[in-house]
């Protein structure tokens, strides 16, 4: 996918945050900004593939064997 | 106490070192705290590595510990021995910040279930280590409580978000640390440092009394300076506590038994692909070689390229945001002035994603976790750099690097699997790489044996920053 260009990482955080990207924390939200581009693209992409898949809920990882068992 | 004793340099012996002396009643714990606390004193104005150093309450733990042992209560390899824990630890009686001004002042009337634990083993606590501010972040610059110093470069930040810890534990300030890790907060401020961090499965250690990021992303675990260590401290927080919802009943194994018993035959992955994209080429070249050491130690050594991990960083990306953005939600809104304008931003950014990004995300969460168990459940370990870049000036950091800095440690948050970072090599620069080794649910020991015998088989952790004058 395309990455944005300063420009419109510009024009987000006015939109989001209602502040540009020049001041303190401005490489730090500039960074999140584009990965929320890339979370929104990839979600989209995933969308028509994930069928019946429900959410992982927040519950201890299962022992998952080395035979490929992978439950939840 | 003389800083050397023996064949031992006490301020960097190892705690497994250490733990026979202190039990015959060679070494006390006294001394040894009475040590740390001068060293405190000597290197922190220039470190920034504790909030704060609880100096009294220490002597008077090390003088417990030193009257039991003499009265032949000796309570195991913890008892007596200085650690530090990181500021998002409640600790009953001491101030807990969380790095942040919002906790400014905040005095708990209970400990975090790790340092419940970390007090019933004997061990003396020396003070609360510096860190990104509510530990979303990953150079511990914090705004507050100013930035914290990587000790092998004074001008580097030291990782993070524990970047307190690794520093203390790095410069020999404390024996061990307690750490934290919701996308790298363990293992790349250990790598930076050049130290041991180790990040268990997900509900393997409580993290009850842990200021919460990012719930289903969080995990506690040890920072130190070996991997012998890292067994002695995991073996002592682990196991389950029915306070916290997401901490397992699983049976805790005898981390130590097994540790030295070496690679030959073991399956081991080099992950290739993602985690060496934009890797700096001396990182590269230090996993590498670690790689051949194992195998020349008798592990069979394939690459491999694991699935799924781009989208891993994605999904654990808006998982912390969201996640994030819940727990503070309500202080966003009624104390926004007591976050620093990074943080402030990053969560105002976790509020502009929807209820159905977040549950598109976990469903992701769930494909993209299977695919991975799946790819690494026929081998032992899983080995790559973890972190592509080394600490760099903490005022002049690539921009780029904010995306680098935990792309290779999240995708076993996502999945909640183990992985543990030491030290395998040095830049020109002078600074520390890390080798990240991942495995399978509930098996440190594995991963802690893999570990060992590669530091055994090398001499980086026997490496030490410059004195900080």
């Amino acid at each position: 996918m395309t990455e944005p260009s300063d420009d419109e990482l510009q024009e987000m955080a006015q939109r989001l945050l209602g502040r540009d990207l020049e001041g303190a924390g401005g490489a730090v939200l500039r960074a999140r900004l584009r990965n929320m581009t890339r979370v929104k693209a990839l979600l989209a992409d995933w969308e028509g593939r994930l069928g019946e898949t429900a959410p992982m809920t927040v519950t201890p990882v299962p022992v998952s064997g080395r035979d490929g068992d992978a439950g939840n | 106490m003389p800083e050397t004793e023996g064949e031992i340099d006490l301020a960097f012996a190892g705690i497994a070192e250490l733990a026979p002396r202190i039990a015959a009643g060679e070494v006390s714990p006294v001394a040894l705290t009475e040590a740390a606390l001068s060293r405190i004193e000597a290197q922190d104005p220039a470190l920034n590595a504790f909030i704060t150093v609880t100096a009294d309450q220490a002597i008077a733990a090390a003088r417990d510990a030193e009257a039991e042992i003499a009265q032949g209560r000796y309570r195991g390899p913890l008892h007596g021995v200085p650690l530090a824990v990181k500021d998002l630890y409640a600790t009953k009686g001491v101030r807990t910040t969380g790095g942040s001004k919002l906790l400014a002042d905040w005095v708990p009337d209970h400990d975090a279930a790790v340092v419940e634990r970390l007090k019933a083993a004997g061990a003396v606590l020396l003070g609360k280590t510096g860190m990104h501010e509510l530990a979303y972040g990953t150079t511990s610059n914090n705004a507050h409580h100013g930035p914290t110093r990587n000790p092998w470069d004074l001008a580097c930040h030291p990782g993070g978000s524990s970047g307190g810890s690794a520093a203390a534990v790095a410069a020999g300030l404390a024996y061990g640390a307690l750490g934290s890790d919701t996308g790298a907060s363990i293992r790349q401020p250990a790598a930076c440092c050049g130290i041991v961090g180790l990040k268990p499965t997900f509900g393997r250690v409580s993290k009850f009394g842990a200021l919460p990021l990012s719930w289903s992303m969080d995990h506690m675990g040890p920072m130190t300076r070996s991997v012998a260590d890292a067994a002695l401290l995991l073996q002592v927080l682990a196991g389950p506590d029915p306070r916290d919802p997401n901490c397992s009943d699983q049976p805790v194994p005898d981390y130590l038994a097994g540790l030295d018993a070496g690679v030959a035959g073991k399956r081991i992955a080099l992950a290739r692909g993602f985690f060496f994209a934009d890797c700096d080429p001396e990182v590269a070249a230090a996993v590498e070689a670690a790689a051949r050491t194992l195998g020349d130690l008798g592990a069979r050594v394939e690459e491999i390229e694991l699935p799924e991990l781009d989208s891993a960083y994605l999904v654990g990306g808006i998982t912390i945001a969201c996640e994030a953005t819940a727990y503070h939600a309500k202080d966003l809104r009624e104390r926004p002035e007591a976050f620093s304008e990074e943080l402030r931003g990053s969560l105002e950014l976790g509020a502009a994603y929807s209820a159905v990004d977040y549950l598109q995300a976990q469903r992701v969460r769930r494909r993209v976790s299977e695919a991975i168990r799946g790819a690494m459940a026929p081998f032992d370990a899983i080995l790559s750099p973890t972190c592509p870049v080394p600490a760099t000036p903490i005022d002049d950091s690539p921009p780029w690097h904010n995306a680098l800095r935990h792309r290779n440690t999240i995708p076993f948050n996502l999945t909640g699997l183990p992985a543990i970072s030491l030290p395998c090599g040095l830049t020109e620069a002078g600074l520390p790489i890390g080798l990240q080794i991942a495995g399978l649910a509930f098996d440190e020991a594995s991963i802690l044996t893999v570990a060992q015998a590669y530091e055994a088989a090398s001499s980086w952790q026997n490496r030490r920053p410059p004195p900080i004058s």
